[in-house]
């Protein structure tokens, strides 16, 4: 049997039609998904004179507070206004990160794996095209003000993501094998930074930690290992970075490899604090410290994108600022 | 692979418990499990559950997924046990003969039988080897993995399979 006409004939019948939407709707699923509580048999009651008492007294109470609520929430209009105005907003910024993240994951392909692949410089092209395009989406939209410093951010590693992928095009022009692996490492490791940022912002990624007093305790005991010089082997790339024993004294793959790792430790730092929104009393030094990490994690960037240019002064400057961004951190989680 | 996250590392982070990752790496695989289900259940409905379904179960076996094994043939696997189970919840439920799950009839029908009711008057597990291999568009190797059987029985098994469909793709004009 001629199988083209079996192929055919089979799509022919079982094509459904497409049901746009439907990844989406799986995926959300997933992350949303909790196992229903088993079932409870019921109970039967027995109420006593004492009993319908206690419940018509608990009703009273309860239509007293809710009468109260409702006049308070009458007095405040205009909160309750500004607050659903924000709820809309987060919404609208989540479907936007959303929406741009698939744009980014459509636009990928199964190029670019050598230097000598000629579609390479097209399939970046349409990746480029789609970074931009949600850099665009962002610089035009009032971003939720709890994930200020982690979309400040995320613009930046969208860019640098960029940046990697048109080095690599570099590269390949200038026959470069070394330079070409670096950019494209380089840009599969912002690609490892952006999907948990984006899934955070829309709102689907799991807590990295529970509470904002964790989430600063995790921060500061990070901090301390990097600066006083007793790393785990999550704080080795901040701890070699601040110490010298990195950029640009290491080899390039050395220095990469510390930036990547001081860039993931900065990133779960962010992450927890942009889930966790401190309380009001203390949010004024979250904020700063959220950005002084943020700092240092443009020093990162800044770093990285001297390496792929070999420029040494900006490679110094970029470290200094590295160093003194992590310092002012290090300073930060004490007043809170 | 340009800008993709390795297959590995999102493995990794699924299985330390990483529910985002593991969506990703379940994407590039939703349109050949909803193809699966769609082409084994005919109700796009029912498909898009099935494979959402599936994908709570692979989730909760992801610690199984061998180092190095491929997710598609192990994922499409899942999604064909699924489907299984809506048939037989269906056979429960359902009191139209013509979504039975009934021992095959011979297949040379009237002429006016068209494929999708041939293929419903078929055997689960033959119906499903040539949903794997004409609609889903699986290479042997990987139908064989998927069923757990070598590549042989599998070619075996898809020409079996179509040889009774043989006189329904004549009547339709196919040159067999």
């Amino acid at each position: 049997m001629d199988e083209q006409v079996v192929y055919e004939r089979f799509h022919e019948a079982l094509d459904l039609g497409s049901r746009p939407g439907g990844y989406d709707r799986m995926r959300h699923a997933l992350i949303n998904y909790l196992p229903a509580a088993k079932s409870r048999p019921a109970r039967r009651m027995r109420f006593t004179k004492m009993t319908f008492r206690l419940v018509a007294s608990l009703v009273a109470t309860a239509i007293v507070i809710a009468v109260a609520v409702a006049l308070v929430a009458s007095h405040h209009t205009t909160t309750g206004l500004v607050n659903a105005d924000q709820q809309n907003n987060l919404r609208a910024y989540q479907v936007l990160i959303r929406s741009d993240y698939n744009r980014m994951e459509a636009s990928t392909s199964d190029n670019c794996n050598t230097i000598d692949d000629r579609q390479c410089s097209v399939a970046v092209s349409r990746v480029v095209t789609a970074l931009d395009q949600w850099i665009a989406d962002l610089n035009g939209f009032q971003t939720p003000s709890q994930f200020a410093a982690l979309d400040l951010q995320l613009r930046r590693h969208l860019s640098d993501a960029a940046a990697d992928l048109n080095a690599a095009v570099a590269f390949q022009r200038a026959n470069d094998p070394a330079g070409f692996n670096l950019a494209m490492e380089a840009a599969l490791y912002e690609r490892g930074w952006i999907d948990p940022a984006s899934f955070v912002l829309d709102g689907s990624y799991q807590k990295f930690a529970p509470t904002y007093q964790a989430a600063v305790s995790a921060a500061k005991a990070g901090l301390d290992n990097c600066v006083n010089g007793t790393p785990t082997p999550a704080d080795f790339g901040c701890s070699h970075l601040m110490s010298s024993a990195s950029c640009p004294s290491a080899t390039a793959v050395q220095c990469e490899s510390d930036v990547e790792t001081a860039e993931t430790q900065l990133q779960q730092f962010m992450i927890s604090l942009a889930q966790n929104p401190a309380p009001a009393s203390a949010a004024a030094n979250a904020t700063k410290l959220q950005n002084d990490l943020a700092r240092a994690d443009a020093a990162l960037l800044a770093i990285r994108d001297a390496l792929l240019k070999n420029d040494l002064s900006k490679m110094t400057q970029a470290r200094s600022d590295f160093t003194a961004a992590i310092g002012d951190a290090h300073d930060d989680p004490v007043n809170i | 692979m340009l800008f993709q996250r390795p297959t590995t590392e999102l493995v990794q982070s699924a299985i330390a418990g990483d529910r985002a990752a593991f969506a990703e790496l379940l994407r590039p695989e939703y349109n050949a499990a909803y193809r699966l289900a769609s082409g084994l259940l005919q109700d796009a409905d029912e498909a898009e559950d099935a494979v959402q379904d599936a994908a709570f179960t692979a989730w909760r076996r992801i610690g199984n997924l061998r180092e190095g094994a491929a997710l598609r043939p192990w994922f499409l696997g899942i999604v064909a046990n699924r489907c299984r189970a809506v048939k037989r919840s269906r056979w429960w439920s359902v009191t139209s003969g013509e979504t039975l799950e009934i021992e095959a009839p011979p297949v040379d029908l009237a002429s006016s039988i068209d494929l999708r009711r041939a293929l419903r008057r078929m055997r689960y597990d033959e119906r499903l080897i040539l949903v794997l291999r004409y609609y889903v568009d699986m290479p042997y190797e990987e139908i064989a993995t998927t069923l757990g059987i070598s590549p042989k029985a599998a070619r075996n098994r898809v020409d079996r399979a179509i040889h009774r469909l043989r006189p329904i793709m004549q009547v339709q004009g196919a040159a067999v």
